[in-house]
């Protein structure tokens, strides 16, 4: 039988018993509709929970020793994390990178803020370090993450940065007067006139986790709104606006207290970007600013270990066998970030299944109703199905036709049912932006459809209609023409 | 092609009850006869001309039509010769009243692989002969009891059978248009050499077969040539009817 006008014959008898068929989908739309709802909303939340909140690609592995300040000098003979930790660690498969970071050791505090807010607020400062060449992508001047505080190389001007000159393949930086305009001065660019070496300086470069701005914007600003005095007055923040914000940082002091004989010291410090891989609740600044620091204010051994590693993976579904081995094979200890993001997907995934399994049971339900409904059909079509017999059908194009027609009606209430989903889903995203209040990672939608629930929710529909449509199709197949045709 | 039973029984199971409708029938019919198969009632009729078109093939004995042996084709294969080479046209006309009159015509064409005689031309020139061109695009429920049974009859031809059964064709229809309907018949048989099956338990319309086949309960019991008798005016037809209507009780 030729397909075309197979279909021809499909399409006749649709449309001859459209409201049989009509109300036979019915179920299968509602069932297709809230599969498809609860799938993209799964998958939308998820993507959000794991992606922004958990960046479930990523692995923290941390120093339990340097965590609680009991380090005991080697003591089991195993050492902190080292270079050689990150190394091992590196050459584990799936492993696309390794970063390590390590804490400021010593009180700081932070002080700025009149360009943002209009007033100078103090802060604790807290900060790690990350090898600055590991997070170029991440900020767009590759220039701005570095340590402009160690000699640089350089063959002319150009090379140096602001405020420095290149003088016998060196970069030396302009002396200046402090409290001179900018304009007057001989710092130019991002480099300023530091008070007491009385020359020119680049800020201290500071990169910021995205999670950070989300819990100011989504919590705290959101808390502040409506208080009295400066909280009330704290602005919406963004990524674009704290690009460039500048603040001053007191190294060696702080609200809590002051490191022991040795003098604070004050220097500029420059935010240039955000990036996951950046402290979450503090900042983070190129590694060899920390190792001189810590050196400074804490002593020599301070510099030696690293206190957590971040591991990134090539691919999410590698995470859980690379935290596996970083657990049993390298004996490292992992953040309990990791463990936290695990069970919120977990969470995720078992309220998506248990929604979709009522979705399912729609689906089984309304595929029993479509055998119903199709049997009847096939009752009131007995004497046509034996006259179609009569005229050369054989009994699988009979079966073919009652399947064929299972399939369009499955397939439009594949169709109808996406498009009731996705209704469904713009009413709850235009609900939830209009009415729920911000939070850290509110996310645009709550939804993600991909190509591949649109093919899941077609493929089951029709599914189920062919289910359905399974034994009424056996039994129009068994029609006996005679029998059918005796007319009585 | 030629037809033929031997020994043809069929025996009807519902139940623990079994009837018999035939018994030993052995028959042969060669290509291009005009006949008509007449008995009462119940006599098995209807099971003899589904034995001999394959529509049921649960008989005992042999029915061979040309080179095929009915009963031992699979179904795939019996469709295809009833798809290609027989015509069936019906009581209850078994027209589908959601098709216009031109789809009725070309529905056999679903069943078979496409041909350059199967167009919807074609079917509208067999309407054209049955008398019926300007009513292509009428639905059944629109047409006369006889203007159906010319859809059904340009149906059977659609396919290019080599022979046509008929059932009882004429049972729901007045005589004037039973007669016009045999007509019909009587031209097709002679122009396209058509073997024509036609059961009836009127004899007026077995009269304007060739060939006569009674049949009483299951059995052949008379099975003559005959001359065709054709009324000419509506007058002689009744009155012809009448005659026909005594001389069998
Ligand atoms: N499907 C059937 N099941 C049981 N008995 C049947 C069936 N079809 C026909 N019969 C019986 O077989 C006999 C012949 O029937 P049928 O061939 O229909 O006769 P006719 O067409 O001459 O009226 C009748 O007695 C009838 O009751
Ligand atoms: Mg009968």
């Amino acid at each position: 039988m030729n397909f075309s006008r197979f279909n021809e014959l499909v399409w006749q008898s649709l449309s001859r018993n459209f409201r049989h068929f009509a109300l036979s989908a019915v179920g299968v739309v509602i069932g297709i509709a809230t599969l498809f709802f609860f799938t993209s909303l799964g998958e939308g939340v998820r993507t959000t929970v794991l992606e922004d909140v958990f960046v479930i690609d990523q692995l923290e592995v941390v120093d339990p020793a340097a965590g609680a300040g009991l380090r005991a000098g080697g003591f089991l003979g195993s050492g902190g994390l080292d270079d050689r930790t990150v190394a091992n660690v590196a050459a584990i498969d799936g492993v696309e990178g390794v970063y390590p970071k390590m804490k400021l050791t010593f009180p700081s505090r932070a002080s700025g803020g009149e360009a943002l807010v209009g007033r100078d607020m103090g802060i604790e400062f807290i900060a790690d370090g990350i090898p600055a060449e590991l997070i170029a992508d991440d900020v767009s001047d590759e220039l701005a993450f570095k340590d402009h505080h160690s000699p640089q190389t350089c063959s002319d001007d150009d090379a140096c940065a602001d405020g420095h000159h290149c003088d016998d393949g060196e970069c030396i930086a302009h002396s200046c007067r402090p409290g001179e305009q900018h304009a007057d001065s001989n710092c130019r660019g991002l480099s300023y006139c530091h008070r007491e070496r009385r020359e020119c300086a680049m800020p201290i470069p500071l990169i910021v986790s995205p999670y950070l701005l989300e819990v100011y914007n989504g919590s705290v600003h959101t808390a502040l709104a409506d208080a009295e005095g400066i909280g009330g007055r704290l602005p919406r923040l963004s990524e674009e606006i704290l690009v460039g914000f500048e603040f001053d940082i007191i190294f060696g002091e702080s609200f809590m207290g002051r490191s022991g004989g040795i003098d604070s010291r004050r220097e500029r410090a420059r935010i240039v970007g955000f990036s996951d891989r950046a402290m979450q609740l503090g900042a983070t600044m190129p590694l060899d600013y920390v190792l001189r620091l810590n050196e400074e204010f804490s002593g020599d051994e301070a510099a030696e270990n690293y206190h957590s590693l971040l591991v990134d993976a090539e691919r999410n579904e590698d995470v859980a066998i690379i935290a596996q081995q970083l657990e049993e094979q390298l004996g490292l200890e992992l953040s309990d970030r990791h463990q936290q993001a695990e069970r919120a997907g977990l969470l995720i995934l078992l309220l998506t299944l248990l929604f979709n399994l009522i979705a399912l049971i729609i689906l089984v339900v309304s595929a029993i109703n479509i055998t119903h409904t199709f049997t009847m059909m096939v009752m009131q079509r007995h004497k046509e199905i034996g006259l179609m017999r009569a005229l050369g059908a054989t009994r699988r194009q009979i079966q073919a036709l009652v399947i064929g027609e299972a399939s369009v009606v499955g397939l439009v209430a594949g169709c109808i049912g996406i498009a009731l989903g996705i209704g469904a889903g713009l009413l709850v995203d235009f609900a939830f932006d209009n009415y729920v209040g911000a939070f850290p990672f509110k996310p645009d939608t709550l939804f993600s459809w991909s190509p591949w629930m649109f093919a899941l929710a077609l493929a089951t529909a029709v599914l189920f209609c062919l289910l359905g449509a399974f034994l009424p199709a056996r039994r129009a197949g068994g029609v006996d023409p005679a029998e059918a045709l005796m007319g009585r | 092609m030629n037809l033929s039973a031997r020994g043809l029984s069929r025996i009807y199971q519902s139940g623990a009850v079994a009837t018999k409708a035939l018994t030993d029938i052995d028959l042969r019919i060669e290509s291009g006869e005009f006949v008509a198969i007449v008995g009462s009632s119940g006599s098995g009729k209807t099971t003899l001309l589904n034995n001999l078109s394959g529509l049921d093939t649960q008989f005992e004995g042999a029915v061979d039509f040309g080179d095929y042996s009915l009963n031992k084709l699979k179904e795939p294969e019996l469709a295809r010769l009833r798809h290609e080479h027989i015509g069936f046209v019906f009581q209850a006309f078994n027209l589908l009243d959601h098709l216009t009159a031109l789809e009725n015509v070309t529905l056999p064409g679903f069943f078979g692989p496409p041909k350059k005689s199967r167009s919807p031309e074609r079917g509208a020139e067999l309407l054209e002969r049955v008398g019926l061109g300007n009513r292509l695009d009428s639905r059944p429920p629109q047409l006369s009891g006889g203007q159906k049974q010319r859809v059904a009859i340009a149906r059977a031809l659609y396919c290019e059978p080599s022979i046509i059964f008929c059932d009882e064709p004429t049972g729901s229809l007045d005589q004037t248009t039973g007669l016009s309907i045999m007509r019909l018949f009587d031209e097709l048989n002679r122009e396209k050499k058509l073997t024509l099956i036609v059961v009836t338990h009127e004899p007026y319309i077995a009269a304007m077969a060739r060939r006569r086949i009674v049949i009483k309960d299951g059995r052949i019991i008379e099975d003559e040539p005959q001359t065709q008798r054709w009324p000419s005016t509506p007058a002689q037809q009744a009155e012809q009817a009448e005659d026909a209507a005594e001389g069998t009780p």
